[in-house]
């Protein structure tokens, strides 16, 4: 579970990039974060993950807080950045390995779960070749596999889809949907819009650093489509302010 | 034009942070006034450098020969500066696929990297050449033809050194790009040039005795080492036309056709050079999946990032191959050593004497090259943008710092350890000396890499677009290897105070091994928290 109460992140003591934001995402669900480039998505995620120090409010990982307890809390939380900025200097598998290392994963269980997730995804033959040689959306895949393969209780992603093929990306949200099923958290960002209105129990529009609209699918858009409702919100702020 | 403009102002905003718009509120000033007095203070010791020679030249009327001198310096270590900066900014820059992308011909790209490179070298000329010229305008008539010649000096000085070293690092990469282990063969090269230079530089008075054999006066001398050298310092003295367009043709010619001939293969390398195993398909072995504690799979993640970066290796790691070659040239060569020091200060000492002082003499020797060993000064720029990833993990910022220092442990310790051994047999050392020695070798590169790290720490450079921006051009390696040498140099020349004695020793073993201690806990109180702090 993440709770999110009166975040607020200011860059140079003058920007509020993220404005007294409050979301609660309960265990065994989806949520998606929408929003525009800038809107304060990836700060948002950077503060959970706790690789961002923020100025107001508080942000608690099953409980705990990620300024108190950044360690226990990472520990339970798995984070797949927007750019796969990995080791480059790395082979895939001296990555993941090094991943499982510092969650401390037991040898038989990270063999089992890479085996299959580099299954799935198809780079099993290519885990042995230099980070360094892959395309972006290779990349991501062993951004994603690294992931998962401690078995994490929270999965925070930021724009997962981006540069994956489709299979990757079907067989991202069966994962996702197993994940949730196991009664595990999964908090993303996204501009897919589709994407999000299919796989998600619930969503958050932001923007300008302030949540515009949260619920679930059904009390965001109701009749509409996700995209009608969430370039009606965009025009409707940008007209109030 | 305008689009070469664009691209040399996006190039050095890249570096220098001109042009850059201001977005803090916070003064810049302290960032301008630290390096200005760092390099004021390193320029006055060349200035003092050059008038020790200045007073010695000058007796004997060869004051003329200063400048050629330190012309012919600078020009050696612009070489040895080109070949490894021209292997980052030229064949490893991030930017190369966003260029290449862009409707501009090769030429162009090739032209504005040679242009940033001319003018980093250009600033560490400077720094060698100004001091010089200022000494030498001390003793001689200073008008208006030797200030404009002298500009012209600094200006043009660093154009043929840079084309050779640029030659040598195209070589160098050239070579690597052609084989598997493009990286090994890299390091092995760029090792191969260093130590090329330091026989050099061991044998130098052999060299310089065979070409004054063979030289008819000392202007003949320089020019058989380097022309241009007399072409400037002529110049200084007075003005001529024919020889300032000798000179401007020896400079710009040189680089009008390596700039040509070289953007025709800079395409191809560097395609070459970004190629990585792309179709190598293997079966991953049960072995792969070897479990590591935290601690010890960061060491191991420090230790990839250092012996995968040529560069890295190569300067940060300066002070240990010199260690490895001190050693050897002691152990083999102590008689030759001792007469040749003899010789350069003209003053008799008998290896006896020497060797009452010899483990004094080799503890300076650990304490100098621990000091100018500094790993960790470029390993949090290192990281880069993979902080992020670095940060977002379940371990604490200590833990992350306490990595970095013991993997420069790791690197520099053992080979000061080897060397060590490889003395007490050769010198049949006391059992107290090798006592302090072995404390020596432990304390000191220690300290060399708490310090490195709480340099690195205040001064980061997460935005670089090679390896080679950080281990060489960045302020955090800077400042670690100014105060590396002058901490160095204090350290090792207190020790001599007590003559024969350890006293000082033991007093300024115990006062470093409690600043390790304070410095250390320095890092896990403030660096910690700067570390967590730390974005791209």
């Amino acid at each position: 579970m993440i709770e999110i109460k009166d975040f607020s992140k200011i860059y140079n003591g003058e920007n509020r990039a993220v404005d007294k934001i409050n979301l609660t995402i309960n265990s065994g669900e989806i949520f998606a974060f929408i929003g525009h480039n800038g809107a304060g998505k990836t700060t948002t995620i950077k503060s959970i993950i706790g690789i961002l120090d923020f100025e107001e409010g508080d942000i608690l990982i099953n409980g705990k807080s990620i300024k108190k307890y950044p360690i226990e809390c990472k520990k339970q939380m798995a984070y797949v950045p927007d750019n796969p900025d990995l080791y480059e200097n790395m082979t895939a598998i001296n990555f993941i390995n090094f991943i499982c290392d510092m969650y401390e994963v037991p040898k038989n269980e990270r063999k089992e779960r890479i085996e299959k997730y580099a299954d799935i995804f198809d780079i099993k033959d290519k885990l042995n070749n230099e980070i360094s040689s892959f395309s972006h959306g290779m990349k991501q895949k062993v951004a994603i596999i690294a992931a998962l393969a401690h078995n994490p209780d929270i999965l925070i992603m930021d724009e997962p889809f981006v540069g994956l093929d489709p299979k990757a990306v079907f067989d991202i949200k069966e994962i996702m949907r197993k994940m949730c099923e196991e009664g595990k958290t999964i908090f993303f960002s996204t501009h897919i819009l589709e994407v999000a209105e299919k796989l998600c129990s619930r969503v958050a529009i932001i923007k300008k650093g302030k949540i515009v609209k949260v619920g679930s699918m059904e009390e965001v858009k109701g009749d509409e489509s996700l995209e009608k409702v969430f370039l009606e919100l965009d025009e409707k702020n940008t007209t109030n302010l | 034009m305008k689009k070469l403009f664009s691209l040399i102002k996006a190039a050095m905003s890249q570096d220098m942070n001109l042009f850059k718009v201001k977005q803090q509120k916070k003064s810049g000033l302290g960032k301008i006034i630290f390096p200005i007095i760092l390099a004021s203070f390193f320029m006055i010791c060349i200035g003092v450098y050059a008038y020790g020679f200045a007073e010695i030249l000058n007796p004997m009327g060869l004051i003329d020969v200063l400048l050629s001198i330190f012309i012919i310096l600078t020009a050696v270590l612009t070489i040895l500066e080109g070949a490894y900066k021209s292997q980052g900014m030229l064949f490893e820059a991030k930017d190369s696929e966003l260029l290449f992308s862009l409707p501009i011909t090769k030429k162009m790209i090739f032209t504005i990297r040679i242009i940033k490179l001319m003018t980093f070298q250009f600033l560490y000329n400077s720094l060698f050449l100004i001091p010089s010229v200022i000494v030498y305008g001390i003793y001689k008539k200073v008008d208006l033809n030797f200030c404009m010649s002298s500009i012209l000096m600094i200006v043009l000085s660093p154009i043929i050194p840079t084309i050779i070293g640029c030659i040598i690092g195209y070589i160098i990469k050239g070579i690597s790009s052609k084989f598997k282990s493009k990286r090994f063969v890299q390091v092995i090269l760029s090792s191969s040039l260093l130590l090329v230079v330091l026989y050099i530089s061991f044998n130098k008075n052999k060299i310089l005795e065979y070409i004054a054999q063979n030289a008819a006066n000392i202007d003949v001398l320089i020019k058989q080492i380097y022309y241009p050298a007399v072409l400037f310092s002529n110049l200084i003295k007075s003005f001529n036309i024919t020889e300032f367009l000798i000179l401007l043709a020896i400079c710009i010619l040189p680089l009008v056709i390596f700039i040509y001939f070289g953007s025709i293969y800079y395409f191809t390398i560097i395609s070459k050079s970004g190629e990585k195993g792309i179709s190598k398909k293997t079966v991953i072995k049960n072995n792969k999946y070897k479990v590591k504690k935290p601690q010890y799979a960061l060491i191991a993640k420090e230790l990839k990032r250092f012996f995968t970066s040529p560069v890295f290796i190569i300067n940060s790691g300066f002070g240990l191959v010199l260690m490895v070659v001190a050693t050897i040239g002691l152990v083999t060569n102590f008689k030759g050593l001792v007469a040749g020091f003899s010789n350069g200060i003209e003053v008799e000492i008998s290896t006896e004497t020497v060797m009452q002082y010899i483990s004094k003499i080799y503890l300076c020797l650990v304490v100098l090259m621990s000091f100018m060993t500094s790993i960790t000064s470029s390993m949090i720029s290192l990281e880069g943008k993979n902080i992020e990833i670095t940060k977002s993990l379940p371990v604490s910022s200590k833990k992350i710092l306490l990595a970095k220092v013991l993997t420069s442990n790791i690197i520099s310790i053992p080979v000061i350890l080897i060397c060590d051994i490889i003395f007490f047999i050769a010198f049949k050392i006391k059992i107290l000396d090798i006592l302090l020695i072995v404390l020596a070798s432990l304390i000191f590169p220690t300290f060399s890499a708490i310090l490195g790290l709480i340099i690195n720490l205040k001064h980061p450079k997460l935005d670089a677009n090679s390896d080679t921006e950080i281990v060489k051009q960045s302020m955090s390696t800077f400042i670690a290897t100014i105060s590396g040498m002058i901490l160095g140099l204090i350290t090792a020349g207190i020790t001599f105070i007590d003559g024969e004695k350890n006293i000082i020793i033991i007093i300024e073993l115990i006062f470093y091994c409690l600043l390790d201690i304070l410095l250390w806990q320095y890092v896990v109180k403030k660096g910690s928290k700067k570390f967590e702090k730390l974005s791209v």
